[in-house]
């Protein structure tokens, strides 16, 4: 089919000339590589956090923060996994979660206490530091280095596994 | 499955986008290279949208009503940018993720700015998009009042889906969930449909490209 009528089939929009303002946008926008924004201010849960104290928690190691959201199913899904990585070796202490741009702070109390969720949670309710991180996806977490630098993204759900492998990897680096 | 996250159904959207953004750029830029393309290109330069339609036509029509009940035509916001998408309230992936981002990119724009643009959702879920749903789903992504969330009746969602090139059917395998076109358009205040963002389009790129759609 000649490109155009799968254009005009598809949009609707008859002859149309479509320009790209951002070619390969989603990697112009990735935030792997740069350095971590600042973690929201406001506690959820866990007490006080900061980019600063978790990197420091870690003592020379790498950590997990994590963008959530009570409305959004494959954060459930992850869910008991998180708290799985929170509660072991390899995960304690090196994990904190953002709950993103979730106006209805009752329900994102709810949410953390049905998956009992024992570690850090910041609140995020305007959304301006998932922006920050360039945030695409919900759950997406991203990996920070000794030097408070994201050197990985993953989107998706993951895995007390997925986590540990993930964080391992950055500091074989 | 469900467990890629909440962008998996954007994959469909957005690869369409890609695809249409960069054949269609490729061959009108390299191809061709008439004035059009010139043209198009020059003005993609001052959008951060994933696609520029060039030249722009006027947005398709666009009358229902809200989920209160009242007429809501799109024609009434001439003067303000128009953020147009397609959704459903039972929708467990991108459907959220857009309107919180939307809510997001309100945000970031701050209430002056934020005032020359209005968002529209149109109900891709005729039988499940009822005033209720609708209601609590806009409380949940704080958009009660900022966001237009119009319904009706599946004859009349049908004509505006197919005037503006959306797909909506329910899925075969979890029929409680729909497969849709998932993305939005940026609407000139002169009533041209312009711009196109992908369902994980970033709150910056609108809250960017939102002034001037509201200048042209």
């Amino acid at each position: 089919m000649p490109r155009r009528r799968v254009l005009a089939w598809t949009l609707g929009l008859g002859a149309v000339v479509v320009v790209a303002a951002v070619f390969g946008f989603a990697s112009s926008h990735t935030a792997t590589g740069r350095a971590a924004p600042a973690l929201p201010h406001e506690s959820l849960s866990g007490g006080p956090v900061t980019l600063t104290s978790l990197v420091a928690g870690t003592r020379g190691r790498a950590a997990a923060v994590v963008f959530w959201a009570s409305w959004c199913p494959p954060c459930a899904q992850e869910a008991p996994e998180l708290e799985r990585f929170a509660r072991s070796a390899a995960g304690r202490g090196r994990i904190v979660g953002v709950d993103w741009s979730d106006p209805e702070l009752h329900e994102a109390r709810a949410f953390i206490r049905r998956y009992r969720w024992t570690f850090p949670t910041l609140r995020d309710a305007e959304g301006a530091v998932g922006s920050s991180y360039h945030l695409r996806n919900l759950p997406t977490t991203f990996i920070i280095d000794a030097h408070s630098r994201i050197r990985a993204t993953l989107v998706g759900p993951q895995s007390a596994a997925s986590l540990t492998s993930a964080l391992e990897s950055v500091e074989r680096s | 499955m469900r467990n890629n996250g909440l962008n998996l159904r954007v994959l469909l959207g957005l690869a369409l986008i890609v695809a249409i953004a960069g054949g269609v750029a490729v061959a009108a830029i390299g191809g061709q290279g008439g004035e059009q393309a010139k043209h198009a290109q020059a003005l993609a330069q001052h959008f951060e949208a994933a696609a520029v339609l060039e030249p722009a036509k006027p947005a398709p029509a666009l009358e229902l009503h809200n989920y209160l009940g009242q007429p809501v035509n799109i024609d009434s916001y001439r003067g303000k940018a128009v953020l147009v998408t397609f959704l459903y309230t039972n929708c467990p992936d991108i459907c959220p993720l857009i309107t919180s981002n939307l809510r997001v990119a309100l945000n970031e724009l701050g209430p002056e700015r934020a005032s020359k643009v209005q968002v529209i959702a149109v109900s891709v879920d005729p039988r499940g998009d009822t005033p209720k749903a609708v209601a609590a789903f806009l409380a949940r992504h704080g958009m009660t009042g900022r966001m237009q969330y119009l319904i009706g009746s599946r004859k009349e969602l049908a004509h505006v889906w197919q005037a503006w090139g959306v797909g909506s059917e329910r899925d075969a395998q979890q029929p409680q969930f729909i497969n849709h076109t998932g993305i939005i358009y940026g609407v000139t205040a002169s009533g041209k449909r312009l711009t196109v963002y992908a369902s994980s389009f970033q709150p910056s790129e609108i809250a960017h490209d939102v002034p001037e759609l509201a200048e042209l």
